[in-house]
């Protein structure tokens, strides 16, 4: 039987300089990114991760620039309503329903040379 | 059956999957410019802007333009042969931006194999649009 999902919320930097990039050893994702973003270059600012176990909000901060405040729907699996924060000011919400392997991409406000963004995996 | 509810309604809202055409549009144009995020927000504002003064026309000749802005931007969309979209797809629903300067827009990338939401307009009062370090 399978466990509860996971959800892992990554926060990078996209940049064409300034530093190294940290994606050369997901050369699939970097591309992703860069067709998205037309960046060259990534670097992780922060991970969080949870695992759904029950009804009640989680929130995940990968790092002190966003959170992401979720919350399973009771009454259908594998649905999320979530709100995005940055720092403390709301910036949106949804409705999520996960889909294998397809994770969600967040465009964030420019940040210094380049674009932060955030991907949201969810795992079963 | 005439649906005359239903539309209404098609008339009364711009066209989701153009929207989300014109906004790929916007984002492709973005990467391939260096455009900034102010401009972004800008020229989809304006995008939002004009959407809604052609749905406001009277009918009759200047009706013509209601289709005409449409019509253009669809020629663009096949123009750019970038835009991957299959909003049918998309995993998301109900999105809702929580500030009057933010806009967003949800779309299926094909290409980046990603339910990606595109968000505009942060703020950029305290000079750096995130207020905070990392």
């Amino acid at each position: 039987m399978a466990g509860p999902p996971a959800i892992v919320v990554d926060l990078y930097q996209g940049q064409n300089d300034g530093f190294a990039d940290e994606l050369s050893h997901n050369p699939a994702f970097r591309q992703n990114l860069t067709r998205l973003f037309g960046y060259s270059n990534y670097r992780q600012l922060g991970q969080a991760r949870t695992s759904v176990t029950s009804g009640q909000p989680i929130n995940l901060k990968p790092s002190d620039l966003f959170s992401i405040r979720i919350k399973p729907d009771s009454a259908e699996a594998n649905v999320f309503d979530f709100e995005l924060l940055q720092s403390d000011r709301p910036v949106l919400s949804a409705r999520y329903t996960p889909k294998p392997g397809i994770p969600l991409i967040i465009k964030g406000p420019l940040y210094q040379n380049g674009v932060l963004i955030l991907v949201l995996n969810t795992y079963k | 059956m005439n649906k005359p509810e239903s539309f209404k309604k098609e008339l009364q809202e711009p066209d989701p999957a153009l929207l989300a055409g014109l906004q790929d549009l916007l984002r492709h144009d973005a990467a391939a410019t260096g455009r900034s995020d102010a401009h972004q927000a800008w020229a989809w504002t304006r995008l939002q802007a004009r959407l809604q003064e052609v749905q406001m026309q009277p009918r009759g000749w200047p009706a013509l333009s209601r289709w005409f802005f449409p019509a253009a931007g669809l020629t663009l969309a096949g123009l750019a042969a970038v835009v991957f979209i299959w909003r049918d797809s998309t995993s998301l629903s109900r999105v809702q931006t929580l500030s009057p300067s933010l806009y967003a827009s949800t779309f299926y990338s094909r290409e980046a194999g990603a339910d990606v939401i595109w968000v505009t307009g942060y703020n950029y009062e305290r000079g750096d649009s995130t207020g905070a370090t990392p």
